[in-house]
């Protein structure tokens, strides 16, 4: 009994324990349940906020495929306007990826330069292909664009598949990765063969003389300046000289230009064999050679150098069936004696030449420059602007000589002389300062001022009316040139009556310079009632058939022809004959610059029409002259009237 | 604690030894659960402590000894009672490789609150490994009872000695595990 109670009170404590497990459970359940359904409430709320996500997500991966097909469209757009510039473009494309060390080509490079990939993978990697001369210019300029990202950009000569270098127009550019390190680079090649050779070609044109194939007058001056500066710096003297072929326009006349051609190609090829490799000889253009010689140790160095010159080209050369001679003037200038500057050099070398020029008679000639000679240039260029200077400031005056008519003593033949009064040279004659004006071209404007003050004259003289013809002496350049007709007609009208009373007297310069023109000038002044005279008549050239061809109207015996008769019989004899010839052509003979009664004698025994010179009249003023005219009027009457008597 | 725990031992003893003692070792431990535990519930580890201390002084059992029985006959029960827990995992020593890394993770996840030890795996060759239990309860026999019932499960014997070292106790210990094949023991 007592057994069985423990046990039932042992199971009721089982079923108090069970009970209060089963409560606990239930607790926990129930507590579990409410967890379970916060959990679900959360993980719907979770749901739907993936859910919004999920639709989020789904829009912005919508609108970004819809970003990408636009990108990949864009992409393919610039992809296919590339490939068809690839295919247009006449540059051919190249590109190295340092990061996977690969090389592409396009198939315009493959084609330009005719190699396959492979072949361009080893000529790009060490530059074989490059021309030698070429290679370290544009290796450098590589260096300089990967180092400090200059422009890449050279003109080089290129390997090509027929073996033969073409000059092309390499361009490049690299890429730098974010950390700054060279990732690529990608270039193109373009083909300017044409254009280098064109401009080499052209370069040749420009420097070179197409005839002789020496240096023309560009290439002459840079080199020489080069020269001057290299000599500078050595101190050792060099020579320039000047070298003018003498007649050379008569062979051309005469033979044909291409018997000129031939001769001036002879004479470049001379000169180059007859002098070291480091001299420079050079056609300036025409006829006219320019050397360098490059360390002229001394005058006679110089002088021995000229000679071997004029030796080498003392041979003559055959031309079809004529034999052609190089006769040539050289004219040398010393560097720094003679000048330290290309141009000073050059005028010097030229004034040179030109004393050279003065014996061309005896043949080939040298002249080395003397600093006397360039004195003397510098007088003659001051002189020249003094005569400029003279001109505005009207210091010329005129004077004039009358000639004597050997038929009766008369003096109404007149030539006007020009004067100048130099401030500080005092008195210059005529024969100092006419050739100077004449090379400086003030004669024009000189000869127009001599024509202004002789017409202004005029009047006086005229009003005598003993005046015959007064002459007016024009230079060759002046005759020539449109200002003179102009000049000389604007005068006249201010003076009427003038022009029958006027003599214009030229020299053969006229007629050598541009006889028709001559011609026509001379037609005018006749035709305005002014005659011609020639001048200095058998000097120069003394043509007989000029006379015929210019219509000239007297002709002025040379004084140096006047001053033989007393001493030469020839002279006499050619005097007496060109007098007559004069006279059978109805022209009248001037005799000039008589100075004795023996002289005078002579002309009288072979019917000279007049004589001029000191010993009957000194120049004059106007003034004068007007009263010596007066005079002659008075002197003729009074003949007259001793004629009239002596025939009562 | 797990509640499954508490109502496993109690079944156990209930088991080996009759209500009886079952009803005397709640009766006479006087803890503040009362004895009634629930497998869904979560308990004072002391009260497991108290309640084997006192199974051992009624059944006459050394404390670790029942602690180890009890670990190894409860290896089964948790197995069979959580089999998603064992995954794809078909050998014993590959278990005792995952303890840390998957299994203990997966309870974790049933479990939140769980205070799980952490076991190291050292594999000395193919039958042999050491397995370092550190906890922060006395429970070491525990495991190595579960341990036993690990070799069990998978038809294994596994022999399992203590390392011992100077910081060795029930909160620290390295099994030395050599597990034998059944067939070949009885071979």
């Amino acid at each position: 009994m007592g057994e069985n109670y423990s046990t039932i009170v042992m199971l009721e404590r089982r079923v108090a324990r069970e009970i209060k497990s089963r409560k606990q459970a239930e607790k926990i359940l129930n507590q579990k349940s409410l967890e379970l359904y916060y959990t679900n409430l959360a993980l719907i709320e979770s749901n739907q906020e993936l859910d919004k996500r999920v639709q989020e997500r789904t829009r912005e991966l919508e609108i970004a495929k819809q970003k990408a097909e636009h990108h990949s469209a864009i992409n393919k757009r610039v992809n296919d306007r590339f490939r068809l510039a690839m295919l247009a473009s006449t540059a051919g494309i190249w590109e190295k990826n340092i990061t996977d060390n690969s090389w592409y080509f396009s198939d315009r490079l493959m084609l330009l330069l005719g190699f396959d990939k492979a072949q361009l993978t080893k000529y790009f990697d060490d530059f074989s292909f490059v021309h030698p001369d070429d290679l370290r210019m544009l290796k450098s300029k590589v260096i300089q664009h990967i180092k400090y990202q200059q422009i890449l950009d050279v003109e080089c000569r290129v390997l090509t598949v027929s073996g033969c270098y073409k000059w092309f127009w390499i361009a490049g550019q690299a890429e730098w990765d974010s950390q700054g390190v060279f990732s690529r680079i990608a270039g193109s090649f373009s083909d300017i063969d044409e254009r280098v050779e064109s401009a080499i070609t052209i370069q040749r044109m420009a420097h070179f003389d197409h005839l002789t194939e020496i240096p023309n007058r560009v290439l002459f001056n840079q080199q020489l300046d080069e020269l001057i500066s290299q000599s500078h710096l050595r101190n050792i003297p060099l020579a320039v000289l000047l070298i003018d072929l003498n007649d050379f326009k008569l062979i051309n006349d005469t033979l044909g230009h291409a018997a000129g051609d031939k001769l001036l190609q002879y004479v470049a090829s001379t000169l180059k064999k007859s002098l070291c490799s480091r001299d420079l000889v050079s056609r300036l253009g025409g006829d006219e050679f320019a050397i360098v010689l490059n360390n002229v140790v001394d005058k006679q160095h110089l002088q021995a150098s000229c000679e071997k010159i004029l030796k080498a080209l003392e041979t003559p050369i055959k031309y079809e069936s004529n034999t052609l001679q190089a006769k040539i003037s050289i004219g040398a200038a010393l560097y720094p004696e003679h000048g330290r500057k290309r141009g000073e050099l050059l005028s010097n070398a030229d004034l040179a030449m030109y004393q050279a020029k003065k014996k061309k008679a005896k043949g080939s000639q040298f002249y080395v420059c003397e600093p006397e000679l360039i004195k003397q240039r510098a007088s003659r260029v001051r002189i020249g602007r003094d005569i400029y200077t003279a001109i505005k400031n009207h210091e010329f005056y005129m004077m004039y000589q009358p000639f004597v008519d050997l038929r009766n003593g008369s003096h109404n033949m007149v030539e006007s002389l020009v004067r100048w009064d130099h401030a500080t040279l005092g008195k210059m004659s005529p024969a100092d300062f006419i050739p100077i004006a004449e090379e400086s071209g003030l004669i024009v404007e000189l000869g127009d001022l001599i024509i202004e003050m002789v017409i202004a004259d005029m009047p006086k003289f005229m009003h005598s009316g003993a005046l015959d013809r007064l002459s007016i002496n024009i230079s060759a350049a002046h005759f020539l040139s449109p200002n003179f007709l102009r000049v000389l007609t604007e005068n006249l009208d201010k003076c009427p009556g003038a022009a029958e009373h006027l003599c214009i007297e030229i020299t053969e310069g006229v007629v050598l310079d541009n006889i028709s023109l001559a011609r026509i000038v001379i037609d005018k002044l006749h035709r305005l009632g002014l005659v011609v005279s020639l001048d200095d008549f058998g000097t120069g050239y003394s043509s007989l058939s000029y006379l015929q061809l210019l219509s000239v109207d007297s002709i002025k015996l040379d004084r140096s022809f006047i001053a033989d008769l007393d001493n030469s019989k020839d002279r006499r004899t050619i005097t007496e004959s060109i007098i007559r010839l004069a006279h059978s052509l109805n022209l009248y003979v001037v005799a000039e610059g008589v100075e004795n009664s023996n002289q005078l004698d002579y002309l009288l025994g072979y019917q000279c029409n007049y004589i001029q010179g000191n010993f009957f009249y000194q120049p004059m003023l106007a003034q004068q002259l007007s009263t010596v005219l007066q005079d002659s009027l008075f002197y003729e009457s009074w003949t007259d009237d001793v004629q009239e008597q002596g025939a009562t | 604690m797990m509640g499954q725990i508490f109502t496993e031992l109690l079944e156990l003893v209930e088991t080996k030894y009759g209500y009886e003692i079952v009803d005397q070792l709640l009766s006479n431990s006087k803890l503040h659960s009362g004895g009634s535990y629930t497998a869904i519930g979560t308990y004072n580890h002391i009260e497991l402590l108290i309640l084997v201390k006192n199974l051992s002084e009624l059944v006459h059992i050394p404390i670790n000894e029942l602690v180890r029985d009890f670990g190894e006959a409860i290896f089964i029960k948790l197995i069979l009672s959580h089999p998603q827990i064992l995954g794809g995992i078909s050998d014993s020593f590959e278990l005792l490789s995952k303890i840390d890394s998957y299994i203990h993770v997966e309870v974790g996840k049933l479990y939140p609150r769980a205070q799980l030890p952490h076991f190291k795996y050292d594999q000395i060759s193919d039958n042999h490994v050491h397995l370092h239990y550190r906890s922060t309860r006395p429970f070491a026999s525990f495991a190595e009872g579960l341990l036993l019932g690990c070799g069990q499960y998978f038809n294994e014997k596994f022999i399992i000695t203590r390392l011992l070292s100077a910081d060795s106790s029930e909160m620290n210990v390295t099994f030395d595990i050599v597990r034998q094949q059944k067939a070949l023991i009885h071979g």
